[in-house]
């Protein structure tokens, strides 16, 4: 086996770049006129779109636009798209983050809506009501980040991110994105513990 | 995903494993709606085309008519140029014989009418 060879082999049992692999293919399958492999990214790229979109607009319908418009221009690049120069994950979290900046420079946002009831997993009610308390508190204080802020720390702490990965999706440094996550998780931090003080005196 | 920079890690990543648990599923009318954009999209050179029937050309009949074509061109190039040309001069001549045929028929009428 060659060094190159060698190469190759490691990069495909790394799970990142065998799936980012995977993607290339369904994408080329899809331009072959594969509707299988089209049914599969909608399956796995689709949500994945949708919920950095919902994150950074906090409007369902506006997400699910934007969304759906990624997703056409995945399509409409699927013929010219060459494997191994970028993840399609990749390339379409940075096309949905673009999306979504324009569509807040042009729009005021709207909260997400709530209430939604999240798998029943949790032991009792309680917890439950709890639970849904603290997402819908850190929801809110997401809102209230500037964009480049949330959008580095959506893709870490809900995307589940890796920081090379943010770094390439917001075209900046490593260092430049764990700073923006930094102020980011800080300001989020401030915002929720004077929710709480809020709250307990309520309470009281 | 804890930041050692953070003053409050654990409340702060507790609010996050929160927030992706109460993560909305996606909707299938959505889903639907990207998945007919994929179609729509689909590159046309990818869709495969079926032949017309009476339409289709190839295969054994343009094999067939090169045959013939390279047959007929092998008997003129192996025929006597001389016979070839006597074949011409006879078409040429019963051609000439024939040219009273292109009289023209209004030139009788006049003649007959006396105009």
């Amino acid at each position: 086996m060659s060094l190159d060879e060698t190469h190759a082999a490691r990069r495909r049992e790394d799970p990142a770049v065998s799936q980012a692999l995977r993607d290339a293919e369904l994408l080329a399958a899809y331009a072959a006129g594969d509707a299988g492999a089209a049914r599969t990214l909608v399956e796995v790229q689709a949500p994945r779109a949708l919920a950095l979109a919902r994150r950074m607009l906090g409007s369902e319908p506006e997400a699910e636009e934007v969304a759906q418009e990624a997703m056409l221009r995945l399509w409409r690049i699927a013929p010219k798209w060459r494997a191994g120069e970028a993840q399609i994950s990749t390339w379409l979290y940075r096309v949905t983050a673009n999306l979504c900046t324009d569509r807040l420079r042009r729009t005021r946002t709207q909260t997400l809506p709530e209430g939604h009831d999240p798998a029943d997993e949790s032991p009792d009610a309680a917890a439950r009501l709890m639970q849904s308390d603290r997402a819908d508190a850190l929801s809110a204080a997401l809102q209230k980040l500037p964009e480049r802020q949330r959008l580095a720390v959506v893709l870490r702490h809900l995307e589940e991110r890796s920081n090379p990965e943010i770094a390439g999706i917001m075209d900046l440094t490593v260092d430049a994105v764990e700073s923006l996550q930094a102020r980011g998780r800080r300001r989020l931090s401030d915002l929720l513990a004077a929710r709480r003080r809020a709250l307990s005196y309520k309470d009281d | 995903m804890t930041d050692s920079n953070d003053p409050r890690p654990s409340e702060l990543d507790s609010d996050f494993a929160a927030l992706r648990q109460a993560t909305p599923p996606t909707s299938p009318m959505f889903l639907e709606q990207v998945m007919a954009d994929a179609l729509a999209e689909m590159p046309t050179a990818a869709l495969v085309r079926r032949p017309r029937p009476g339409r289709r050309w190839g295969g054994w009949q343009s094999i067939v008519t090169l045959g013939g074509a390279a047959l007929a061109g092998l008997t003129v190039g192996y025929l006597d140029p001389a016979s070839v040309s006597t074949v011409a001069g006879d078409a040429l001549l019963s051609f000439q014989g024939t040219e009273t045929v292109f009289e023209d028929p209004f030139t009788g009428f006049l003649l007959e009418s006396d105009l």
